[in-house]
């Protein structure tokens, strides 16, 4: 900034001269304070989340295992389909589907 | 997390190792850093608010911050740049808040704030208060924090003919207002 043509020394000094001496305490003290403060906060937050999600997962395990069971229910079902006549089909139908939009696509 | 120094060491230990201590998550490091650094980010706290609890509790957030994402910090070396960046950054989410206030005419109270052993002397900070928060800002970052208009740019992300002109016309403003008063800069 001294460098500058425009550059009051005389400003720059008094600036200087204004808030000299800031003691330390108890302001270091109180900001750690803030600081431990909000760690145990965090801390608390995050075990509050944990606690929660179990909470969550305990009470809703009979919907998900059912859901499970309808699912592998539904995937088994499908499998079977598929690996049937008309599963070949309509997979042989999709593939030849996916060939042709990439050819037009590539033109 | 405990410290790996004793108070003692910490106070006589160098500012690389303090920072790097700090860190690593050492909260005694971090608070041995604050009390070098405090004066400087509280008196640039207070030439912008003014008001000395609002400074002190906008020093705080501060360090706060600054404890907070310490982990992203690099290098010790960069530590006073990064510092200075959540300054600015504090202060102008303080401005956007709406709670700095811009003084248009002095109150006659506030002129003898400071009371010297031999005079009464206008307080530069009353002078200051009745600049634009964004022209406090530059002029504070020029003649308090010592900056150039390129780094006042870098930091503020004012474009530099804004800077220039902050600087100048607040500098201009401050020195009548402290003549208004009876006292050269």
């Amino acid at each position: 900034m001294t460098g500058h043509e425009d550059f009051d020394a005389l400003l720059k000094a008094r600036f200087d001269r204004e808030h000299q001496h800031v003691p330390a305490d108890p302001f270091v003290a109180n900001a750690m304070h803030r600081i431990r403060a909000e760690q145990r906060l965090q801390v608390g937050v995050r075990m509050g989340l944990y606690a929660a999600a179990l909470i969550a997962a305990i009470v809703a395990s009979p919907w998900l295992i059912a859901g499970a069971a309808r699912l592998n229910a539904a995937l088994a079902s499908s499998l079977v389909w598929a690996a049937g006549l008309p599963g070949v089909w309509v997979v042989g139908v999709l593939a030849v589907g996916v060939l042709v939009v990439q050819r037009v696509r590539s033109r | 997390m405990e410290s790996r120094l004793a108070v003692a060491e910490l106070r006589q230990a160098p500012d690389p190792l303090v920072i790097a201590l700090a860190c690593a998550g050492d909260r005694s490091a971090f608070a041995e850093v604050m009390r070098r650094r405090q004066a400087r980010v509280r008196k640039f706290m207070y030439h912008l608010c003014r008001q000395t609890a609002l400074g002190d509790d906008l020093a705080q957030q501060v360090f706060l911050k600054a404890w907070r994402s310490l982990s992203q910090l690099r290098a010790a070396a960069a530590f006073d740049g990064w510092l200075k960046r959540i300054m600015v950054s504090t202060w102008l989410e303080e401005v956007r808040r709406g709670k700095v206030e811009t003084t248009s005419a002095i109150d006659p109270a506030d002129v003898a704030v400071h009371h010297d052993t031999t005079t009464e002397r206008m307080d530069l900070d009353v002078a200051l208060a009745t600049l634009q928060p964004d022209m406090r800002l530059c002029v504070v970052l020029a003649y308090s924090e010592g900056l150039s208009h390129p780094e006042i740019v870098t930091l503020t992300g004012m474009p530099l003919g804004t800077v220039k002109s902050h600087i100048t016309r607040g500098a201009a403003r401050l020195r009548e207002v402290l003549s208004d008063y009876g006292e050269r800069s």
